[in-house]
């Protein structure tokens, strides 16, 4: 068996008195795997620890059998990162911003041309190139964030979030290219806190809670803790009510709540709610969706139950 | 199944009576009050003027006629009168300093620095305007509580200290301090009010309170140096009202009725006056651009 | 190189062409508009001389105010807003050494320093050259103009660098580079007695003198130094502020954590 490209050994890390990440050893890869977790729970932790953003507290990272330490930057020409903020870079061009970060890894400048292109098309944002990054919606900036991962031809991704603020369509094409790279033998470690996305792309998952490490291993074996209880997705659109009506029509909601601009549908039936939503999408009816993933809750206190 | 349209239900029932800028005014005051340097600073500003006023009482007790003895020791040590050794206009214009420089400014700057960049940050704008709040009333909220603030922590304890001079002082003295009331109220007021306009209309283009802090700390000391090479180019005094600290100055001097201390090697209370109305009305025009260019949706 | 280069373009551009350029050129311009309001009030109708003028009154006033300043806004809203908003993570996780980018910062941020300095020191010299034509011939006034900008671009070289540390190392970087900069470098520099020999500000006076011909400064806030160091000392003095500062910024580079 080949080793993990990612090796955590006992990692700690504490932000004063906060624990952010606690002891957490795990050999990550080769292939998908998600990184569960609520808010606060250490993933964004672990994955600065593994970009060498910040330092740990207690423990060692080792990339590709090399020890991670202060100073060492040789693993990130292995590695691609996309940072679960969102992207600062108000000012620039997308094409220049991914020109700069390729230029900054060693390319020359005709090559960094190329390669930006390249990724802006494989993310569909070959159109935006030109437009300003704060010129952009949240959804278009996610996927520049995700187009400079795929500048040059990395063996490890570490993404945070990834699928934060899309809309239903560049969900489905973002999910399609992640799935893509593990198939062609790629390690990926995506930090999500929706298990629908993680479940899309990998059975694979780690699970942090408070920064511990709660499970590790196959999805559905964790998946056969969870219950039938319905998953709540919001829906940005601005005719929710006419929204709200087509889904009722198709029986494929539970419950039902409305504001001026979102609608609040609860589902048992989430693989084809998303699959219908993605069809609104394209017709223009909606505008984003955040799946309320109340399931991982209930996997929460099972698993914290279970262990406390 | 649980389905129901949303519709909004307006509040029937009896509308407060207080103004509409009151909430604000609260939440702003009780957000300055939060910073810690905010709060030390207001009290190092009223343990001093208790001490001062203790200081008055000690003497008041243990040597009655303590102030005609500073007085002649006044005389003898500084036949020129530059310190003030007696307790009159001048004392009070020297104590207003001290509470100008200490006090208001560092206290207007750290009150002052976040409020409103943070709510055309974070978008809270949006949502103050989306309730029945004009930009006018969330303006005055900010401003009002902003001001009282400032007049609270250097306004209230100089009026102690003067009250308590008048009332431990042999008679006549009150004449030689009368105007000083006046004095207090017209340059902490004035000054406190377009360092108020001004800090928000800084932060609220810099939009960060770092960069609201340095400006000012770089506005403040600029403008000196400023002044005084346009004054050596041309011989005008008038440019020497640029100077802030300058202008603080003689607005402290007219307040409290000290003219003679304005000679022609000073701008004149009128140039003082212009430059500051000048900084407030600029100030409050780009505030209120600003706000309601982020806060209006649509 | 690619990487130096790629950076110092890109936070060349941001410091000249970006949002944040006005408050930069509103600083470097300030003599231009002092001068401006002189000539306009007839500083120079014969009374004054203004080839001494811009000895004694605008290059203190460019060394003591423009140089920190100007030094603080090509810097600090480059690095301090990476480091604010994260940003700065899609730079540290390049297979690129930190101290890399960190040079390239530093050279484009002083290539942006050295364009505004060119720009405000040209627009005053022509000011007073015009508002003043009986004055000294173009050729002094091409010489004092460059020797200015020469002694504002290795100040801008050491602040510039300081500025950096800062940046880097402290998110209260403003702060402390207007302590630094204009406490312990221009007040410190002007003040008589010997603490003055510790601040940065009196080899640029030494520069100041060799470079430009300018021995004395307008006298009152400015006091003048009665003996600048020379012009060998001050660079070496300067170059190793420079170099100690970049060292700095590359150690706290790996020490500070990304939020």
């Amino acid at each position: 068996m080949s080793q993990a490209p990612i090796r955590c050994l006992g990692l700690s890390r504490w932000y004063g008195e906060v624990q952010g990440l606690s002891g957490l050893t795990a050999d990550i890869g080769p292939g998908i795997v998600g990184l569960l977790g609520p808010n606060g729970s250490g993933k964004s932790t672990l994955m600065r620890l593994l970009t060498g953003q910040i330092r740990a507290s207690r423990g060692k990272i080792i990339l590709f059998g090399r020890e991670l330490k202060p100073g060492v930057w040789e693993p990130f020409s292995r590695i691609a990162y996309t940072p679960g903020d969102d992207v600062h870079f108000e000012d620039e061009r997308a094409f220049e911003f991914l020109e700069l970060l390729a230029r900054l890894s060693g390319e020359n400048a005709e090559g960094a041309k190329k390669r930006a292109q390249v990724a802006l098309e494989r993310t569909g944002m070959a159109e935006a190139r030109e437009k300003r990054l704060r010129e952009m919606s949240k959804g278009m900036r996610q996927r520049i964030k995700l187009a400079q991962t795929l500048l040059f031809d990395h063996e490890v991704f570490l993404l945070d979030e990834p699928l934060n603020g899309m809309d239903p369509i560049s969900r489905r094409t973002t999910l399609d290219l992640i799935r893509e790279l593990g198939k062609e033998g790629r390690t990926i470690l995506m930090a999500s806190h929706v298990l629908h996305d993680v479940e899309a792309i990998t059975d694979r998952i780690l699970l942090l809670h408070h920064g511990r490490l709660l499970a590790e291993g196959r999805m559905e074996e964790i998946r056969a803790l969870i219950g039938t209880r319905p998953r709540e997705v919001i829906v940005k659109s601005k005719i929710p009510q006419e929204v709200g009506k087509i889904l009722l029509e198709q029986d494929l909601a539970v419950g039902m709540r409305f504001s001026e601009t979102r609608l609040v549908v609860e589902t048992t039936r989430l693989e084809e709610l998303l699959g219908h939503l993605s069809n609104l999408g394209c017709e223009g009816k909606i505008e984003g969706i955040e799946i309320e993933d109340h399931s991982l809750e209930s996997l929460f206190e099972l698993l914290v139950g279970e262990t406390a | 199944m649980a389905f129901r349209a949303a519709e909004y239900e307006r509040f029937h029932g009896n509308r407060s009576s207080l103004p509409a800028w009151w909430p604000i005014f609260k939440a702003t005051m009780h957000r300055g009050w939060k910073v810690t340097w905010v709060r030390r600073i207001c009290l190092g500003a009223l343990v001093s003027a208790f001490g001062l006023t203790l200081m008055f009482y000690m003497l008041y007790k243990v040597i009655p006629g303590w102030r005609e003895l500073m007085q002649q020791f006044g005389q003898m040590v500084d036949p020129e009168e530059k310190l003030p050794f007696k307790i009159d206009a001048r004392f009070y214009a020297g104590i207003l300093k001290l509470y100008i420089y200490p006090v208001l400014l560092p206290l207007s700057v750290l009150f002052g620095q976040d409020l409103i960049s943070s709510d055309m940050r974070t978008r809270a704008l949006e949502a103050y305007f989306a309730r029945p709040l004009t930009p006018l009333t969330y303006l005055l909220g900010r401003t009002f509580a902003f001001l009282a603030f400032l007049l609270g922590a250097t306004l209230l304890p100089l009026l102690w200290v003067w009250c308590f001079d008048v009332l431990t002082a042999p008679t006549g003295h009150f004449e030689l301090v009368s105007m000083v009331p006046k004095g207090i109220f017209l340059s902490f007021g004035g000054v406190s009010l377009v360092l108020a306009l001004l800090i928000q209309a800084v932060s609220s283009i810099s939009k960060s309170s770092t960069w609201t802090s340095m400006g000012l700390i770089v506005l403040f000391i600029l403008s000196t140096p400023i002044a005084h090479i346009l004054h050596e180019l041309t011989d005008m005094a008038g440019f020497l009202a640029l100077s802030i600290p300058e202008s603080i100055g003689i607005i402290i001097y007219s307040a409290l009725d000290l003219g003679e201390k304005i000679d022609s090697d000073h701008a004149s209370p009128i140039q003082a006056i212009f430059l500051f109305a000048g900084i407030a009305l600029l100030s409050l025009i780009i505030l209120w651009r600003r706000i309601l260019r982020k806060g209006v949706v649509g | 190189m690619t990487a130096i280069r790629s950076i110092r373009s890109w936070s060349f551009q941001r410091a000249v062409l970006g949002r944040r350029t006005l408050p930069a050129l509103a600083v470097a311009l300030l003599p231009a508009f002092i001068v401006a309001i002189g000539a306009w009030n007839g500083a120079w109708d014969g009374k004054r001389d203004a080839f001494d003028d811009f000895g004694f009154s605008i290059a203190p006033l460019c060394l003591y105010f423009v140089l920190p300043m100007l030094c603080m806004f090509s810097v600090l809203p480059t690095v301090g807003e990476l480091y604010e908003s994260s940003a700065i993570s899609y730079f540290w996780t390049r297979p690129t050494p930190r101290w890399k980018v960190l040079l390239g910062i530093h050279q484009g941020s002083l290539l942006a320093f050295l364009s505004l300095t060119a720009l405000g020191i040209t627009a005053v010299v022509l000011i007073m050259a015009f508002a003043n034509s009986n004055s000294n011939p173009p050729g002094d006034w091409m010489q004092r103009a460059f020797g200015l900008w020469l002694v504002m671009g290795v100040g801008g070289a050491a602040y510039g660098a300081t500025c950096l540390f800062f940046a880097v190392w402290s998110k209260r970087s403003a702060l402390w580079s207007i302590g630094v900069l204009i406490g312990w470098g221009a007040i410190v520099g002007a003040l008589p007695g010997s603490l003055r020999n510790t601040s940065p500000h009196r080899y640029l006076f030494g520069l100041l003198r060799d470079w430009c011909g300018i021995e004395n400064v307008k006298s009152g806030f400015f006091v003048p130094d009665p003996s600048p160091p020379s012009a060998w000392l001050s660079l070496l003095v300067l170059g190793g502020l420079v170099t100690i500062a970049l060292f700095g910024s590359f150690a706290a580079a790996n020490r500070r954590d990304v939020n």
